[in-house]
């Protein structure tokens, strides 16, 4: 339990992290945006991403061990079950809340449905989504710890170890960097989503 | 644009039987009550209501035709919410529609300037400010600007006015007035305030449950209301909004030989009501009416009660 095996958990989780993030952006956004303009498919998606959120995280993880087997590759999956979730809530809802007038205008202009997604739709939702995408990062550093358990790697490693050898020292080697991780994300984050919203709205 | 004629069915029919004509340059107001199907009607010249029956032509080409995008470009609209886009500057939502026709950013940016000066903003000023940063007064001439921005021939405008204090609107309505005389377009203007009908339109349609129940100039309809409905729509026992309604030449009379002579004159095309002020005003009881016709004539408190009393 040196501080290279330490260096190396704490890539594994930033790595974790990282590609859970960024695809659950994708598939968040895609997903949000299917169901905002997709009518029909708007109340059974809200049903469906309803269900895996009251379902806890940790759960999700031991369930998909079942279908997925453990690893890194099925950690991953996971992750994303659950961070999706946010994500794509907050997509649904941003597009949702744009005022009526400032979508009939931009068709009554001339816009093509892809120049309104792009050039009205999506930069007014970006605040929201920006939001939905901070708590989806600070979610995932939670899961990526518990994804030790279904042997994902990772920081939890440390505080699986620390606890069933009752060592405070390991506890925390694991506990601390995977707590700035999350407060270093959520601070990060944070201040793109004001920026954003400044540059959006002037506000 | 010519020849308008259209027929919708939702289940029940919304709008019934529409035929309306508006000539080029022809300032037409649709008023009615709320649901009447006023906006319906002018949602269905740019395409963003189909019609489930009948045809809609512009300079004699059906705009089923036409490909909705290219004739929306094509169209300046103005609602009540204004809808300018809260992420850009005020150019960049007035050169909106340029931008998307694909003009160069030289001559976007030359229009900006142009119509900003039109509307009475100052360019340098106004230019890179975001829509949260204006008043309500000025955002609805921002949004006007914006549909005039590609030089439309017609334009749509809905309520543009009726989310304003009392104040600003009359401001902006007169603004728009002296606005329209200038860049002459043909309008399509819905309202519910015959106060602004009466300002402004060439041609009224007063519609209600989806038909059209009159339609005609202000001085037509008033001289003339179809029904109970028309009349009790304008307050029509209501003198004063005659008075506005009526022009100077419909209360005009000859000049009597052995009467008195008047000593003040007034336009034929100013409203009756303007002359009834003049004569108030200035203690007198006849006024000479300039630029008619027929030489000698003259509006007296008599000829005004004569066309105005019931």
């Amino acid at each position: 339990m040196g501080y290279a095996q330490l260096e190396l958990c704490t890539w594994q989780t930033v790595e974790q992290v990282t590609v859970t993030l960024l695809l659950a952006i994708i598939v968040g956004v895609l997903l949000g945006l299917i169901s905002y303009k997709v009518k029909p498919l708007e109340k059974p998606i809200l049903i469906l991403t309803n269900i895996i959120q009251t379902t806890p995280a940790f759960a999700v993880l031991v369930l998909s061990v079942p279908f997925l087997g453990v690893g890194f590759k099925p950690a991953i999956l996971a992750m994303l079950i659950v961070c999706i979730m946010p994500i794509f809530r907050n997509t649904f809802v941003g597009l949702k809340n744009i005022k009526t007038g400032i979508i009939e205008t931009s068709v009554g202009m001339g816009m093509t449905g892809w120049q309104c997604i792009y050039k009205v739709e999506f930069p007014l939702a970006i605040p929201v989504i920006m939001a939905g995408i901070k708590t989806s990062a600070v979610i995932c550093v939670g899961i990526s710890v518990l994804a030790s358990y279904i042997g994902a790697g990772g920081l939890g490693y440390f505080i699986r170890y620390g606890l069933s050898l009752n060592d405070v020292k390991v506890l925390l080697m694991g506990a601390v960097p995977s707590s700035l991780l999350a407060i270093m994300l959520d601070v990060l984050l944070g201040r793109a989503e004001r920026a954003l919203r400044v540059r959006f709205f002037g506000t | 644009m010519r020849s308008v004629c259209k027929e919708f069915v939702k289940g029940i029919r919304t709008l019934d039987d529409i035929c309306l004509h508006v000539a080029r340059h022809e300032f037409v107001v649709l008023i009615g009550t709320s649901g009447c199907g006023k906006t319906t009607t002018m949602k269905m010249i740019n395409k963003l209501v189909q019609p489930t029956s009948g045809e809609i032509l512009i300079d004699g080409t059906n705009i089923s035709q036409i490909n909705a995008i290219e004739l929306r470009r094509n169209i300046g609209y103005v609602i009540q919410e204004i809808g300018l886009l809260p992420h850009m500057t005020v150019a960049q939502n007035i050169a909106l529609v340029p931008e998307l026709k694909g003009w160069p950013v030289r001559k976007r940016e030359e229009r900006v300037e142009e119509l900003l000066s039109l509307i009475g903003l100052d360019p340098a000023l106004y230019k890179k400010k975001k829509p949260s940063q204006l008043s309500g007064g000025q955002k609805q001439r921002v949004g006007v600007a914006r549909a005039l921005a590609a030089d439309p021939e017609i334009i749509l405008m809905d309520e543009p006015f009726g989310a304003l204090d009392p104040i600003t609107r009359i401001q902006l309505q007169d603004e728009l007035v002296r606005l329209i005389r200038r860049v002459k377009k043909t309008i399509v203007f819905v309202t519910h305030d015959m106060e602004e009908a009466v300002k402004f339109a060439d041609k009224i349609v007063i519609m209600d449950a989806g038909r059209i129940v009159q339609a005609g100039s202000i001085q037509e309809i008033f001289k003339n209301p179809k029904n109970d409905f028309v009349r009790n729509f304008f307050r029509m026992h209501d003198v004063y909004n005659k008075l506005r309604a009526m022009k100077v030449e419909d209360a005009a009379v000859p000049v009597l030989f052995d009467g008195p002579r008047p000593q003040h004159g007034i336009d034929a095309g100013e409203p009756l009501s303007r002359a009834l002020g003049v004569m108030l005003e200035r203690g007198i009881n006849c006024l000479f009416v300039r630029g008619t016709s027929e030489e000698n004539l003259q509006v007296t408190f008599e000829s005004i009660y004569r066309i105005t009393g019931q």
